[in-house]
């Protein structure tokens, strides 16, 4: 079913929202586990810890999972479809990816905030900021807003049938 | 790159030829970057003998509890 003009845009608009959104809430984290990573200051280290943790809880899964819906919405309300062009196909599959890996990922920094809550001294400072997954996210996510923007050109062997069966 | 994958396989969003074209050579170069990353990733793990996925990385007393509770 394609979307008419309003709802088609209504639609990308929450999409762009909740996408953009998703990338912001990951530089915030970033910066959190970059306090939490070189704080020196115990009490730093504690509250970033427990804010990463809320704001992966109640920031970047719902936002996560909302893109990755309205992605899906756009994607089969408009003529690019899932499966037509690999631009598409591609950002949905990292998309998907992520969102994956960030809900596996997610109990484990609960985990360490619980730890961050009652540790004092070394066990503290050495928790470290969860940057990897944090930065490799923010890589992903960034390159999916290129292919997004450029749409690079290519057809998959479906989108190639349909096109060319098109009358 | 998009001149060059229409010389080579004619305009890849417009299947005025009998056959596909084959994958565009952005998803080629993409997916070799990706591979590499992952080979990379996978070796400084082994080296570095890092035990690393969902479960298996945190430090807490309370691993794998999850936040809404």
């Amino acid at each position: 079913m394609i979307l008419s003009g309003p709802r088609r845009k209504l639609v990308l608009a929450i999409h762009l929202t909740v996408s953009i959104g998703w990338i912001g809430a990951v530089f915030a984290y970033v910066a959190l586990g970059v306090a939490a990573r070189n704080g020196t200051d115990l009490v730093t280290v504690r509250g970033a810890w427990v804010a990463m943790e809320l704001i992966g809880w109640y920031v970047l899964l719902p936002l996560a999972i909302g893109s990755l819906l309205t992605g899906l919405v756009m994607a089969l309300g408009t003529r690019w479809g899932l499966i037509r062009y690999y631009w598409v196909l591609i950002s949905f599959a990292l998309t998907a990816l992520v969102t994956v890996v960030l809900l596996l990922h997610l109990p484990d920094v609960s985990a360490t905030a619980d730890t961050a809550r009652d540790a004092e001294g070394a066990t503290l400072a050495g928790l470290g900021g969860d940057l990897f997954h944090s930065l490799l996210g923010l890589m992903v996510l960034v390159l999916i807003l290129v292919l997004n923007i450029y749409k690079p050109p290519g057809l998959t062997r479906y989108g190639w049938r349909k096109q060319a069966a098109r009358p | 790159m998009y001149r060059s994958t229409m010389t080579e396989h004619g305009n890849p969003n417009d299947p005025t030829g009998a056959e596909h074209p084959g994958l565009p050579r952005w998803v080629k170069a993409m997916a070799i970057i990706v591979a590499v990353a992952v080979l990379l990733a996978l070796a400084a793990t082994l080296i570095a003998g890092i035990d690393h996925g969902p479960g298996r990385h945190g430090t807490g007393p309370s691993l794998g509890q999850a936040m809404p509770r």
